[in-house]
């Protein structure tokens, strides 16, 4: 049975409705963490706060911020709110930025969690008629984890495959008619291109949308994934501190991801001075948890620039929209004292007709920054004339100043020499010892 | 006339060209000329194969490409090259690159040549009497 919602009185629940629910979440999820989670307490009443205060959903912003160094501080057990014979499961962050974060789950997190994913997959079109072909990784990651979790509640035939070992990847998704994807962005456009090598284009499968999250990526990028796999791409947002992909996911309209409101609040922060910005404005994501029980976070420092609009959506949800984050304010590079995110560099790439593979490397030479970009040559761009390459590679490099407002330097090597990532792409590699 | 010349941008890292030749050699391609032009940046390797479509084949998943060129064929003797270039000269033809060589069957030195267009120069070198080399020719050698 084709469903519009998972869950429709949740997910299209009017507004005022929806603030009462998150009002009344919130007042307990308060008084859940100054309960059981001594570190937060006391950090309350050095704010000189106490769970009394909380009377409207504004009064939020009178709660202390928390960031991953908080839950860095307290590993692994200080945000443990349950007792431990209460969880059933803990996943954890891959620890590219630092030390892991784990995270607890107990039955009730599990199942709203898949709840999440779930909502994802039927907003991406999927029900129980479906295949749903589960590429990322298994374990502690929580991709796997999560969109396998909503696919089965979902009743979608369910594909572990986990990531990596492409060959059986595209075989499975033949032999078995995959009709979704889920995987990190990076990994589709790589899956993508290794069918079109083997002469499989986009009416060779089956596949009719994708769900794709777990870092950054861009506009373009979809577009390019959508013409390579035939498929309309969706994008799911998550972070393993409030539970893993699915806090927020997109809808047919394709035009930002509808946050579950029901169980996270959302604000926007100036992240200089951490004060609360009005709705539409540009600055960082700041999560809490509304029913957590293992594992509840609040106003947590997401590092993710984004925004966020409330308008009446064609798809009936009525869950506020984030934009696709520009990037982690921790994947952003300050080269000489300019702000660079690499999804500009994508835009551009993707734009100029160069594939979403590349590299970027960053170092200090006599106390100036360099920044070099490589980029793979598509063959069909090949000329036999080093001038003429010469001239692609300037061209580049112009317009990439167009788009960073400083000049990088461009490297164009032959196709398929960067490594493909089959999970989180690595592509920054910042050689600079600034310590 | 035009020769199909192979083209492959290569990275300037050791072994790109043995990479090439192993696939060459793995598909069965005989080569009869081959160079590499190099910036600070990358090469550009640029080869006469035997059978231009079969290397290109082979090179699959490489920035590769089939460029035509011209050959002249000309006696291996001192000053028959700068002969046939004056005559390229006097007409403003532009040359990109060229490369030459001797074959070992007939002694004959082969010059191959990248124009910006080639109808335009082979004009002028038959008009001087200067024998193009056929595809042929430097595909069989």
């Amino acid at each position: 049975m084709k469903k519009r919602f998972y869950q429709p009185s949740l997910e299209t629940m009017p507004l005022e409705q929806l603030r009462t629910l998150q009002l009344e979440k919130l007042k307990h999820q308060v008084l859940h963490m100054w309960n059981h989670v001594a570190c937060y307490r006391a950090k309350m009443e050095a704010a000189g706060v106490t769970p009394d205060d909380i009377q409207t959903l504004e009064d939020i912003s009178r709660l202390p911020f928390l960031s991953k160094s908080d839950l860095r501080d307290e590993y692994p057990y200080g945000f443990l709110a349950v007792p431990l014979s209460d969880c059933i499961r803990i996943q954890s962050t891959s620890g590219t930025t630092g030390k892991r974060v784990i995270a607890y789950y107990t039955k009730g997190d599990v199942n709203l969690w898949e709840d999440c994913c779930a909502r994802a997959i039927v907003a991406a079109g999927g029900s129980n008629e479906d295949v749903v072909h589960v590429s990322y990784g298994y374990g502690l990651f929580t991709g796997g984890a999560g969109l396998n979790g909503g696919s089965q509640k979902l009743g979608s035939l369910t594909l572990p495959m986990s990531s990596g070992n492409t060959e059986r990847q595209i075989q499975f998704m033949q032999d078995l008619s995959s009709t979704i994807l889920c995987c990190t962005p990076s990994y589709a456009a790589y899956l993508g291109e290794s069918m079109k090598s083997r002469g499989l284009g986009p009416d060779d499968n089956r596949l009719k949308a994708g769900i794709f999250g777990a870092e950054p990526w861009t506009e373009e990028m979809r577009q390019e994934i959508q013409s390579l796999l035939g498929i309309k791409a969706y994008d799911i947002y998550g972070l393993t501190e409030l539970s893993g992909p699915g806090v927020a996911f997109e809808c047919e309209e394709q035009k930002g991801m509808h946050i579950n409101e029901d169980h996270f609040l959302a604000e926007i922060i100036d992240p200089d001075t951490g004060e609360v910005l009005p709705e539409g404005s540009i600055g960082e994501l700041v999560l809490s948890s509304l029913d957590k029980e293992a594992f509840p976070l609040l106003r947590y420092r997401t590092r993710d620039i984004c925004r966020l609009v409330r308008t009446e959506c064609s798809c009936g949800r009525t869950f506020v929209k984030m934009a696709r984050p520009m990037g982690r304010s921790d994947d952003m590079l300050i080269i000489r004292g300019v702000n660079v995110f690499p999804s500009q560099i994508e835009t551009v790439l993707l734009k100029e007709g160069y594939p979403p593979n590349y590299m970027i490397e960053v170092d200090r030479v006599r106390n100036t920054d360099t920044l070099l970009i490589q980029v793979e040559l598509p063959p069909e761009h090949f000329t036999d004339l080093l001038g003429d390459i010469q001239k692609r590679e300037d061209h580049l490099i112009a317009s990439m100043r167009d788009m960073l407002g400083i000049t990088p330097k461009v490297q164009l090597v032959p196709p398929h020499t960067i490594p493909r990532s089959e999970g989180k792409a690595v592509r920054v590699i910042d050689h600079r010892k600034l310590t | 006339m035009s020769i199909q010349q192979i083209s492959i941008f290569l990275a300037n890292k050791p072994g790109s060209v043995s990479e090439v030749l192993n696939v060459l050699t793995d598909a069965g391609v005989d080569l009869n000329a081959l160079t590499v032009a190099d910036s600070s940046k990358y090469g550009v390797m640029r080869l006469i194969a035997n059978d231009p479509q079969k290397a290109l084949n082979a090179l699959k998943g490489y920035a590769a490409g089939i460029t035509d060129v011209i050959a002249v064929r000309i006696d291996d003797s001192p000053g028959k090259l700068a002969e046939i270039l004056n005559l390229l000269r006097d007409e403003q033809i532009t040359l990109e690159y060229l490369y030459a060589f001797v074959a070992p069957i007939d002694g004959s030195a082969y010059c191959v040549l990248r124009v910006p267009d080639n109808a335009v120069a082979e004009e002028c070198l038959q008009r001087n009497g200067v024998r193009l080399a056929s595809p042929e020719d430097l595909y069989n050698i």
